[in-house]
This record gives structure tokens, sequence and C-alpha cells, in this order.
């Protein structure tokens, strides 16, 4: 029976999703902390902006398994080496929403803000980030179901998480086995994209103003989304 | 370790260079079929938009499985092997090119293929002159995607006998063999790095003319 595994050690299939879920979103909120404050910074700057963005497009193109195999020397066998390699890959989606989103900001509106009296940081935290907050949304929803993918490569360098309980399966070529993995990572993968989705949408609709730049941001997130990066 | 990255590679040179060549082999096969089929597909799919978002959405949530779970309940579907991996493989590279050339040809804008028919070119002619080379770009993006997953994917196709570098890496890791370690991945790593920049180099290099400025001046098409 396909469920049979699962059945007989939910616990500790539950408890290896809710590790391997705190080890994903550990990597990607700290890249999410260097990302944001970085592209808030070098979204004015183009030259900083196009090294920035070669630097992490190309840690980016790295095969996880080789990546991981390569930090595992510094970093040594575990957990650690996950979360910095998760980290490193959460930069390119952060880093590139934060400066689209910001961009996408009609500059209209920061004129509109700075003349009715607010400082250019007041403009940034009032106007500028609640408007770029669904592109940046975007950023870290993408971030994070690539770090819950990538995570169940982590078992080849002994980190914890989902990827233990498939790499098991597939060594006794039990199928349940592999399917109590691997459902679990597929459908924390799907929730928190639906569920980050969501979200995004909620700050799009809340923070809209005016209809024109609505209009502008839905035609930009096409173009980001024609991107493939999600 | 500290004797540095190079001669650890260059000692299994001869292993790693025909593993180089299998990985090499595995992405490009499943690449090559994944743009034979996914390309007409794609275009079939912008002339039946109801199908479409089915399939587009199916798509994206396959895409957002991990790859080792996939990998994994490929296996005991379609075996061990070098058949099963490139199966594997040349499915999931079918998805970022359907999705790139479903949205590039549905980006091109209605009134440029209007204009094209009123010159009076056919259907068929408006979408070989007009709406491919208009959406080459964004297509060759969904390749170089595809691309660049596929040699990630092929590393862990060695778990299911598919062979490529990812044989180093694990047998590197299983023995505590760092020099073989590195010999797998840092040459899959220069692989992608690689394959990355030439395609983006050809994407450039099929844009055509007309486009070139707006795709240099923005984001472009």
């Amino acid at each position: 029976m396909l469920l049979s595994y699962l059945q007989q050690n939910l616990a500790m299939v539950m408890q290896t999703a809710g590790t391997h879920a705190l080890l994903s979103i550990e990597g990607t909120v700290l890249g999410a902390l260097v990302a944001i404050p970085f592209g808030l910074f070098a979204y004015r700057r183009p030259g900083v902006r196009r090294v920035a963005a070669a630097v992490a497009e190309t840690i980016q193109t790295i095969p996880s398994l080789a990546l991981l195999a390569i930090l595992m020397i510094w970093f040594g066998i575990g957990d650690t080496t996950l979360v910095v390699a998760l980290f490193l890959y959460a930069l390119m989606p952060m880093l590139h929403n934060t400066v689209e989103g910001l961009l996408s900001v009609e500059p209209a509106l920061v004129d509109t803000a700075r003349a009715l009296g607010m400082s250019s940081r007041q403009a940034m935290w009032r106007v500028q980030i609640p408007l770029a907050a669904p592109i940046i949304l975007t950023g870290f929803r993408v971030a994070l179901v690539t770090s819950i993918g990538i995570a169940t490569v982590g078992v080849f360098i002994g980190a914890d998480g989902l990827g233990s309980i498939i790499y098991g399966g597939m060594q006794v070529q039990s199928s349940s086995q592999i399917f109590a993995g691997a459902l679990p990572a597929a459908l924390m993968a799907i929730v928190f994209d639906g569920l980050l989705a969501f979200l995004a949408g909620r700050t799009k609709r809340r923070r809209q103003p005016l209809r024109q730049p609505r209009q502008r941001l839905a035609a930009i997130q096409e173009t980001v989304k024609g991107d493939g990066l999600d | 370790m500290t004797t540095g990255i190079w001669p650890d590679i260059v000692a299994h040179l001869p292993l790693v260079w025909q593993d180089l060549g299998q990985h090499v082999e595995l992405v490009l096969i499943s690449v090559l079929f994944g743009c034979i089929v996914a390309i007409p597909l794609g275009i079939w799919l912008t002339r039946h938009t109801r199908v479409a978002e089915v399939v587009i959405t199916i798509t994206g949530l396959i895409q957002t499985v991990p790859s080792l779970a996939l990998l994994a309940l490929a296996l005991p579907v379609l075996g061990i092997g070098l058949v099963p991996s490139i199966t594997a493989l040349a499915l999931y590279a079918l998805l970022p090119i359907l999705r790139n050339t479903y949205v590039g040809v549905r980006g091109v804008p209605p009134e440029t293929v209007d204009c094209a028919k009123a010159m009076g070119m056919s259907s068929l002619q408006a979408l070989t002159r007009v709406e491919l080379p208009m959406a080459i770009p964004v297509i060759i993006a969904g390749v170089r995607l595809s691309t660049i997953y596929l040699i990630s994917w092929a590393v862990l196709a060695a778990l299911i006998g598919g062979g490529g570098l990812g044989v180093l890496i694990l047998e590197g890791l299983s023995t505590y063999d760092f020099g073989l370690v590195l010999a797998g991945a840092v040459p899959a790593a220069m692989l992608a790095i690689l394959a990355g920049l030439a395609l983006s180099w050809l994407q450039r290099l099929l844009t055509p003319v007309g486009m070139r400025r707006m795709a240099a001046g923005g984001r472009g098409a």
C-alpha cells in the first residue's frame, strides 16, 4: 500500500516535515534580510544593480547538489550548510523582485508624496514600499518554494528534512516510504505557494490608490511571470 | 583540501571527462525533446485559451513539486537506468518551455498581428513572420531556464542510474572523498553557468533587430 509507511510513521513524518519547513523558512528569511535592504540601496544605482544581479543569477544557476557539496567543505556536514545554500539561492529572486517592485512605482506618486511634505525616507516607507509590496512578496514566495525543493536535496550533505525519508525509501526501494517523504514535501511547496500568492494579492488590493498604477503593476507582474521565475 | 581545488579535479580528469560527456548528453537530449514537443504545443495553446489556462496551471503546480520528490516518485513507475532518467528529465524540460512559448506568443500585441493580416498575410504567415520572431526572446528564456534546471536535475539523475556528474558527487559524499566531490561539483557548476551565458547570448542574437533597443531600454518583451 502506498500510504502504509505514512500511516505507521505519521508522528515521525510530521516532525520531519516541521524541521523541513523551519530550515526552508530560515534560509529564505535570512536571504530576505540581506536582499531587501540591498535592493532598497541598489535600485537607483544601475551599476550596483547590474553587478549584484549578475552575481545573484550566477549563484542561482549552480546545480543544488553541486553547491551543497562545495559549501560542505567549509560549513561541514549538517543543517548549517543547507541553510547557507538556501540563503544564497534566496538572494536572486528577492533582490530581483525588490528592485523591480520599486522601479514599478509611478515616479509621479513619489513626487506627489514629496510635494505633500514627506521626506524621501517617508516617501519610501509610506508610498514606495507599500506599492512594491506585492512584487516583493512574490519574490519571497518564489524563494521559499525553491527553498523547500532544495531542502530535500540536503539529505546528501547530512541535513535533516524530508529528503532523508525520500532517500531512505529509494535505498530500500520502498514506494510507500518514498511517497511518505515526497507527498508532504510537494504539499508543503504547493500550500506555501498558494498562501503567499494570496497574501501578495491582499497587499495589492489594499494599497492601490490610483487606477493607472494598478494596471501598470499588473502588466509588470505579467512580465515578471514571463521570466518563468515562479 | 587546503591544496586547492584544481589538483583534485586534475587527478580525476578522465572520469570527469566521461561523466561530463554523459551529463551533457542527458541534458541535450531532454531539452531537444522538450523543444520539439513544447513549442508547437505552446503555440497550439495560444489558439485554445480555455484549455491553456488549465494546462498552464497544472504545469505551474508540477514545477512547484521538489525535484528530488518527483525523481523519487518516478523511480517506481519508470524504473532505473538511462532511459527512465531521460524520460523524467524530458518531461520536466517541457514545463518552462511550454509556459514561456505560451506567454511569449500571447504577449505579441494583437494590433501587430492585425496589421500583418491587413497587409495580406495568412494566419500561418503572421505566425511565422510576426508572432514567432517577436516571441523568440521569451521562448529562448524558457529554453534557458529548462537547460539550467536540467543540468541541476541531471546531477540527481545519478540516483536513478542516469550517470553524469552526480555519480562523482554522490560517490565522493558517501566515501568522504572531498576531491571526488569537487571533481563532480565544480564542472557541474561551470557547465550550468556556461550554458546560461551561452543561451543568454543566443537570446540576444535571435531577438529581432527592431526589438533590441526596446529590450535594452527596459524589461522589453
